[in-house]
């Protein structure tokens, strides 16, 4: 008797009881035949040692139940054996992550889950570029060898990709491709696609970075060090950009809260760019922002070099230097805000009204100031 | 409590059993089989049975080989039943003890 006909026929014979309290006792000599198979006895020999239906259920009937058998004559019927499979459908496998290694030894990265809601990358002489994945999938192309550290996790939707050199010498796949020199510094690329609407965090060295055409994003937090960052055509809800001795570029941005460009010893530059609030720090070197448009606040902070502004809207313009000149136009009526102005070193255009709702306030030393008001068109 | 019979003597040997982890219906009836060649799945279930609803055991399903097994466990009432029997047997088993002993002992100093 196989084991689909003994259970038929047990429950047939347990018929006198509840449906349920059948399958419980079905439940029970199932899990008898499973376990004697993984001890080593044959289904068939299984079965057969548990005895004749009809005599167990007699059995249970009498001694479990107090009930006295009523059993009939089995007549085949189709009686559906509950099953013992665990439910599968609560515990859904997990999404495999795929790498592929292409013609040119590099390699992408795709990772299968779904839910990826953070991204942190960690790179250390390489350069980054992160820009729209050309399907639904998240990838990362990037190119290791003996000379480097890779580390990829994923764990509740956090995604980790760390690709360091290991090298010592600062020059990561000098093997690869044979020279010395920087321009050889190869570029990891992360791709997105137009669904993926969380956050990128970056945390790097020596890696110059550039987002271009990621329109999606929650936040954006990229941090280098000593390499440049360029942020073109890219939309989140915040963006930062921190790096240090190099150079800021941010072209074309959208951001619903707020922008925020630090860098030391470099010149930072925005163009074309909204946000409800834009904060550049450096030192050292020049702030040019030009059709930056925002809600609130508008602060840019140096030393020792100038700041200038081209057709900028905002209703708090922070203007702070020393050392350089501070010059540009502000799109707006100048009757609507209160400014200060103050230049120990030279001469300022602007008078000192407090009036105005909205507030400019220009602070340089040595050299002057000269800040227009344009109407918008 | 009474030990009035070999059913009452398996009811605890399977409790006993139970204070161990993991126990699932093969197991213990492996386990009996090595005192009790009477036992069998159709009686081995009538006992499990009457001894969850007398709540001395606790039946739960969980995953193993992706299939669902009952797992069988001692509770708190069903592990002082088998401290009171182990108890009350502390004399019965010493009195054992005594018999055969005084059937081996052939030198009794008074005989």
């Amino acid at each position: 008797m196989n084991r689909d006909k003994f259970f038929e026929m047990l429950l047939f014979y347990l018929k006198q009881l509840p449906q349920e309290e059948g399958f419980k006792i079905a439940t029970f000599f199932s899990d008898m035949i499973e376990d004697s198979i993984e001890d080593g006895i044959s289904e068939h020999d299984a079965v057969k040692a548990l005895g004749n239906p009809e005599e167990i259920a007699v059995y249970i009937l009498q001694n479990a139940y107090g009930i006295t058998p009523d059993v009939g004559v089995y007549v085949p019927v189709q009686i559906t054996h509950p099953t013992t499979v665990a439910p599968k459908a609560d515990i859904a496998p997990p999404p495999e992550n795929k790498e592929e290694i292409l013609p040119d030894g590099s390699k992408i990265y795709t990772p299968g889950a779904d839910n990826i809601s953070q991204i942190n990358i960690s790179l250390k002489n390489f350069d980054l570029d992160i820009s729209p994945s050309e399907d639904d999938k998240i990838h990362i192309k990037y190119i290791e060898n003996e000379r480097t550290a890779t580390a990829i996790t994923e764990n509740d939707g956090i995604l980790d990709f760390s690709l360091t050199d290991a090298s010592n010498d600062g020059f990561p796949l000098k093997g690869l491709f044979g020279g010395k020199k920087k321009d050889a510094t190869p570029i990891i690329v992360l791709q997105l696609p137009a669904k993926y609407n969380r956050n990128i965090y970056t945390a790097c060295e020596g890696c110059a970075i550039k987002i271009q055409g990621i329109t999606n994003i929650n936040h954006i937090d990229c941090t280098t060090k000593n390499a440049s960052i360029r942020i073109i055509d890219t939309n989140a809800v915040i963006l930062s950009a921190k790096t240090t001795n190099h150079r800021i570029t941010v072209t074309k941005v959208n951001v619903e809260k707020d922008l925020t460009v630090n860098t030391s010893n470099a010149s930072i530059d925005v163009n074309k760019t909204k946000a409800e609030s834009v904060s550049c720090k450096t030192s050292g070197s020049e702030i040019t922002l030009a059709g930056v448009e925002v809600k609130n606040m508008i602060q840019a902070l140096t030393s020792g070099a100038y700041i200038e502004i081209k057709e900028v809207i905002g209703n708090y313009i922070d203007l702070r230097t020393s050392g350089g000149k501070i010059s540009g136009t502000v799109i707006g009526n100048i009757n609507d805000y209160s400014i200060t102005s103050k230049s120990t070193g030279g001469k300022s255009n602007l008078p000192n009204i407090p009036f105005g709702v909205k507030r400019l306030s220009a602070i340089t030393s040595k050299e002057g100031i000269n800040i227009t008001f344009k109407d918008a068109n | 409590m009474d030990i009035e019979n070999k059913n009452q003597l398996t009811d605890i040997c399977i409790l006993s059993l139970l204070k161990k982890e993991g126990c699932y219906g093969y197991y213990i009836l492996k386990s009996v089989r090595e005192f009790s060649g009477d036992i069998n799945e159709s009686v081995l279930y009538c006992i499990l049975k009457r001894l969850e609803e007398a709540g001395m055991l606790a039946v739960s399903s969980s995953e193993y080989n992706a299939r669902l097994r009952k797992y069988y466990s001692l509770t708190d009432q069903g592990e002082t039943y088998v401290s009171a029997f182990l108890e009350k047997w502390k004399d019965i088993s010493a009195a054992y003890n005594f018999i055969v002993q005084d059937r081996n002992e052939k030198k009794r100093r008074w005989l």
